[in-house]
């Protein structure tokens, strides 16, 4: 099974209304860098869908965002393609990538301030409903995989609550608990 | 390559097997196809016209494309908003674009995702075949069809026919340029815009053995583009059982006799003028007496009759104390209207700039699913309307749609922006259409103007001169354009003033002034209220604009022109962007700023522009097509000038024109030619549809000319 399409959103602190429209001069910035691994291509600008994309650079390899959809705002990492290995592998590499770029951006000088990274929350997603239906098969097949890639991450105090709505992705709302920075996970990877 | 592993049994078992043969083998081949010219066994051109007829569009960022996909009249199930919503995460950026013409898009797509996209589509009844191409596009008609309480009749079974018997048909392969129908069920409402198409079909009854028959008022040759055309009436009445042989018929005279060369007059439009409407309808009626008989003429009809959208509640009344919540009243004022049916409202939704997100679709399809009978339909507002809907559901479905953030009011209304895709992807785009709905989209639900809920009064944007966003026939348009400034150049908007989506798009803009994009959302206020302050009882914005003349509403916006770099550097940024809108070419010299000669010519050019539009307005035919020429010789004289040209030299304009600027391909060939016919005519009569047309050519002429100054 070749999933490329993995999502992983990392929650954030944040005012309403979040202040989306920070990230255009950024992303207008990082579009400029043809020779990132992320193929990047140019930036999208959704903030006037409420609950929607927010502002996103559109990559090849995958899209980063400050997205507004429900549970809640966070940067969102969608990885397309460039996954190999077994699902706790393909897994763990979509986080590394996402913690790259979620690192890079919290680091801009024109980052919100006022956007905290919560890094005990996340939201994890296959976005590929032909390989990966929202389905007890597919539950059955992905599981151990991502399981053994949440301990590897977050440590024995991560609960991973699957999407209960089969209409929705298979995927999972994660708390590492006693994750208290990126820092933490990234060291873990 | 495609991310996915080969498609499970693609025309040999597996999850595609359950699709119809001839869909599946479609599909199969577009796919092979593409793997063919990625290998580079066949043409990329060859391929590019093969891609766009199945819908795929490459976008102005290279390597990603737009999927355009075919809502024919715009009714979607609650299982095509699903798959939609689903494939607008998997493939797209989260998001469905409705268009214009009730189509749905996807940007940012990887071209190896659209084969397996075709087939989960092509699984809920959706294909994207001839969706772009020079083909017959999506076949719209009014939202409201059914339901409608001015309908003559439901449209619905005769526009749906038309769409199955177009769709794939061999005579209408063979076109130069696209190809577009609508259909309307009465004449007086604007949802149809039937006379902005190559083939406007209105509902009208006739009489056949002393009974009421159904049938069409057929309008032919409209459309918008860079160059406005009213359709012309065809007919007064065609029998509904004639229509799509009429519409075979035409297509093969239009197959046979239109421009394959020349794209941009290519259209039909072109070919109902060249010929002159009579000589059309002779060779439409002729081609007609030729055509074998095809079963499907009524077969079509009867089977798309057969389909029957009804309510799933009963009628009631709305309950007595819901209108005391004022945010519910808001949008019960705005967004709902009583259909024909005693008991049932039209609810539309309203979506921002025409996006809706996946979670937002599927909360809409469960939401179709509770309230009505499961279909919705796309406007070419660019929102979604829910018909049937039971009175005393009212409330609670406002509720279900403020949960999924789709509840905002004023729907259709002049705070309900129509806006192309523009810069955001579009390869032609030149100003951010978007940026700017966007920006009003904040300011208007901010307060701007009080006029924001008027639903007489539209506002629509294109980012260039094609007119996607169909501002030729707003009463406020704009227009995305360029101007420069000494070593500056500015994103602008051109100011379409006085058109009108009434009476089936009867009437278009015309020019008015150019503003900064940035200066865009103040115009909009102004004119909103310098309407509000002189309107008389009763008129439209349109007949105030007519009223008040061209050259008045233009001193109104006139404070907003361009000024220079160093007292507005602001002006020359986009909407929603901060970033140089052109890379600088350098600052003037420091002890003032040295102005071009060919920036003069070029303000003159504008000037006797506007001038000819005013003669236009005022009757004065023959001395507007005078000053349209005239602004067209001064624009190329400005280009020529940079050329090292003198006035004093007293050369010939178009010869060295077509020299230096024509023959070299840096002029846009189309607009240069209109420059050379025109100025090669000799004299005579003119009519007013010449007028006006050399106006418009003068005008694109003059804004190629700021373009190609702008790289100079």
């Amino acid at each position: 099974m070749d999933l490329q399409r993995i999502n992983v959103k990392l929650f954030v602190d944040a005012p309403d209304p979040v202040p989306v429209d920070a990230l255009l001069p950024v992303f207008a910035r990082w579009r400029e860098d043809t020779a990132h691994p992320s193929e990047w291509v140019d930036l999208a600008d959704y903030a006037h869908v409420p609950r929607g994309p927010g502002v996103m650079i559109i990559g090849r390899q995958g899209n980063l965002a400050l997205d507004l959809a429900d549970p809640g705002p966070g940067i969102l990492y969608a990885n397309k393609k460039a996954l190999a290995g077994s699902v706790s592998e393909r897994v763990l590499d979509t986080f590394r990538r996402a913690l790259a770029l979620t690192r890079t951006l919290i680091g801009e000088p024109g980052f919100p301030p006022g956007i905290v990274p919560r890094p005990a929350a996340w939201e994890l997603a296959f976005n590929d409903r032909v390989h990966a239906p929202n389905t007890d098969a597919t539950e059955a097949a992905l599981r151990p995989g991502v399981d053994a890639a949440l301990d590897r991450l977050f440590g024995a105090g991560c609960t991973a609550v699957r999407e209960a709505d089969a209409l929705r992705r298979y995927g999972f709302i994660i708390h590492g608990d006693g994750v208290d920075s990126l820092d933490q996970i990234a060291a873990r990877l | 390559m495609a991310t996915t592993e080969a498609s499970p049994g693609s025309g040999n078992g597996g999850r595609w097997a359950r699709l119809p043969a001839d869909v599946r083998e479609e599909i199969d081949v577009f796919e092979k196809q593409l793997r063919r010219v990625q290998a580079g066994q066949t043409p990329e051109k060859v391929f590019t016209e093969f891609r766009l007829r199945h819908g795929v569009y490459g976008q102005r960022q290279p390597g990603v494309q737009m999927q355009r996909i075919k809502i024919p009249l715009g009714m979607l199930t609650a299982e095509q908003m699903i798959c939609l919503a689903d494939l607008s995460e998997e493939i797209s950026d989260g998001v469905s674009h409705i268009t214009t013409r009730q189509d749905v898009q996807f940007h940012f797509v990887d071209i190896d995702d659209t084969p397996d996209m075709m087939r989960r589509l092509a699984e809920v009844g959706i294909t994207t075949r001839e969706a772009c191409g020079n083909v017959v596009r999506n076949v719209t008609a009014c939202p409201e069809a059914g339901v409608c309480p001015t309908q003559v009749f439901d449209v619905t079974p005769h526009a749906q026919a038309m769409a199955r018997f177009l769709l794939r048909h061999p005579d209408a392969q063979n076109f130069g340029r696209k190809f577009k129908v609508a259909y309307s069920g009465c004449a007086e409402r604007a949802c149809g815009l039937a006379r902005m198409h190559d083939i406007g079909a209105v509902a009208v009854l006739g009489e056949e053995d002393g009974r009421p028959i159904e049938g069409f008022r057929v309008y032919v040759g409209g459309g918008l583009g860079a160059i406005p055309h009213q359709a012309k009436l065809y007919s007064e009445f065609v029998p509904a059982g004639e229509m799509l042989p009429l519409a075979q018929a035409m297509a093969r005279v239009f197959a046979r006799l239109g421009e394959k060369e020349n794209r941009a007059r290519a259209r039909m439009k072109f070919l109902v003028e060249g010929l002159g409407l009579a000589e059309f309808k002779r060779l439409v009626e002729d081609e007609r007496r030729k055509l074998p008989s095809d079963a499907r003429w009524r077969s079509l009809v009867a089977s798309a009759a057969e389909y029957s959208e009804g309510p799933l509640a009963g009628p009631s009344e709305l309950p007595a104390d819901a209108l005391r919540d004022g945010v519910f009243a808001t949008w019960f004022e705005t967004n709902v209207r009583p259909q024909a049916q005693e008991g049932y409202s039209i609810v539309e939704v309203s979506l921002p700039l025409g996006d809706i997100t996946a979670d937002q679709l599927r909360g809409l399809a469960e939401a179709s699913r509770r309230y009505i009978r499961d279909t919705v339909r796309t406007t070419v507002s660019q929102n979604i309307m829910l018909r049937w809907v039971s009175m005393r559901d009212l409330p609670a479905l406002h509720a279900d749609l403020d949960r999924l953030g789709l509840a905002r009011p004023n729907a259709s209304r002049m705070a309900d922006v129509t806006a192309c895709p523009g810069t955001d992807s579009c390869k032609l785009g030149i100003t951010s259409s978007r940026g700017l709905a966007a920006i009003l989209d904040q300011e208007f639900a901010g307060g701007m103007s009080a006029a924001a809920g008027r639903g007489d009064l539209k506002v629509k944007i294109s980012g260039c001169f094609n007119s996607c966003g169909q501002h030729h026939i707003a009463d406020v348009g704009f227009l995305g354009s360029v101007q420069r400034k000494g070593n500056f150049t500015a994103p602008v908007f051109q100011v379409v003033l006085g058109g009108t989506t009434e009476g089936n798009a009867a009437s278009y803009g015309m020019v008015t002034g150019k503003v900064p994009a940035r200066r865009a959302p103040r115009v909009l206020e102004r004119l909103g209220e310098f309407y509000a302050a002189n309107r008389m009882e009763g008129e439209t914005f349109s007949a105030f604009v007519e009223r008040m003349g061209k050259a008045r509403m233009k001193a109104e916006i006139g404070e907003f022109a361009l000024k220079a770099y160093e007292e507005d550097p602001e002006a020359y940024l986009d909407n929603r962007q901060t970033w140089a809108y052109h890379k600088e070419t350098g600052v003037g010299e420091c002890a003032g700023e040295v102005v071009d000669q060919a920036e003069f010519m070029l303000e003159e050019a504008d000037r006797l522009v506007f001038e000819a539009t005013v003669d236009l307005d005022n009757g004065r035919f023959g001395k507007a097509s005078d000053g349209a020429l005239a602004a067209t010789r001064r624009a190329a004289d400005a280009l020529l000038s940079t050329r090292g040209l003198l006035l004093s030299d007293n050369y010939d304009c178009a010869a060295e024109f077509r020299r230096l600027f024509y023959d070299t391909g840096e002029f846009y060939k189309p607009f240069a030619e209109n420059f050379f016919r025109a100025d090669g005519a000799n004299g005579g009569e003119v009519t007013p549809d010449d007028s006006r047309r050399r106006v418009e050519e003068a005008a694109l002429f003059l804004e190629q000319a700021q373009s190609v100054y702008s790289k100079a």
